[in-house]
């Protein structure tokens, strides 16, 4: 069980990175273009540009595109939640140190939106500003504030993604 | 290392509220300047609460223009036992400092001395 799980993460891991150096090489916003300029003939060959349908089939492309450039930090995020965030070392750390631990959700759409060296950083920072507003504020001050970090993450994720977009 | 776009050389960079802010903040602690001790410093000297990708933003912006550089620290429990990430400020972030001081002082020169 131990060792199907390593070789999982493993596996996981070096196609993680596979995929990040794919994404990210040389120009993101030059692949991304040639992807979706890619998709777009393709769909517009199959369904003969016809109006109606293009409307369906822009939607669908944009989806996929969302999805496929999410992809990496998905798997990377949700693996380290898992891993680093919830593993069995991590929690025995945490609870010598902070009584109160941060709202699962919002730390799993951490783990999701940033990359994996955002996650050791900003996570940090976030957590460790959590167990000082506990004691400063009180646990439903601190848990709302550590929502607001969560969504000023997400602003600048996708603030980094566009500037690697357009660079 | 990467320059801010539109600057002439010996020119120093320009800098919005916020990034001096930082770039002080990072002055002032040294050594301990990492996200948490940044923010809260801020937060006590500004008065209003500073989100964490505001943060990073900032940080992002002032690393790619040259002014300040960043290295991981040690892990702490606290944290989660995740790393921190360490700012120090480079000459050039200094030199940007100085010159919006020396802006300052020539827009209201009696002003700037009632305050020292």
């Amino acid at each position: 069980m131990t060792m199907g799980f390593i070789t999982t993460w493993q596996f996981e891991s070096s196609f993680q990175k596979f995929w990040r150096r794919f994404c990210e090489a040389d120009n993101p916003g030059k692949l991304d273009l040639g992807i979706a300029l890619g998709f777009l003939l393709f769909f517009a060959y199959k369904a003969e540009v016809e109006i109606l349908l293009l409307k369906r089939i822009l939607w669908r492309f944009l989806l996929l595109c969302a999805v496929l450039r999410c992809m990496p930090y998905m798997t990377g995020g949700l693996l380290a939640f898992w891993v680093s965030g919830y593993g069995t070392d991590a929690r025995r750390e945490r609870s010598k140190s902070s009584v109160e631990p941060p709202p699962k959700i919002a730390r799993w759409l951490f783990c999701i939106v940033l990359s994996e060296e955002q996650i050791i950083s900003v996570v940090g920072d976030a957590e460790e500003g959590f167990s000082r507003r506990v004691k400063r504020y009180g646990v439903k001050e601190a848990r709302s504030l550590y929502y607001r970090d969560v969504r000023s993450a997400v602003r600048f994720r996708i603030r980094v993604w566009i500037r690697r977009c357009f660079s | 290392m990467t320059r801010g776009k539109g600057r002439k050389q010996n020119q120093p960079a320009r800098l919005g509220d916020l990034e001096e802010y930082v770039l002080l903040a990072i002055l002032n602690l040294k050594e301990e300047a990492y996200g948490t001790t940044i923010r809260e410093l801020l937060e006590e000297v500004t008065g209003r609460p500073i989100a964490i990708g505001v943060l990073y933003t900032t940080f992002d912006r002032l690393e790619r223009k040259g002014l300040i550089r960043s290295w991981q620290g040690e892990a702490t429990p606290v944290r989660g036992g995740r790393a921190k990430r360490y700012f120090a400020i480079e000459a050039e972030g200094v030199l940007a400092l100085e010159a919006v001081a020396e802006m300052r002082h020539r827009l209201a020169p009696d002003f700037a001395l009632e305050v020292r």
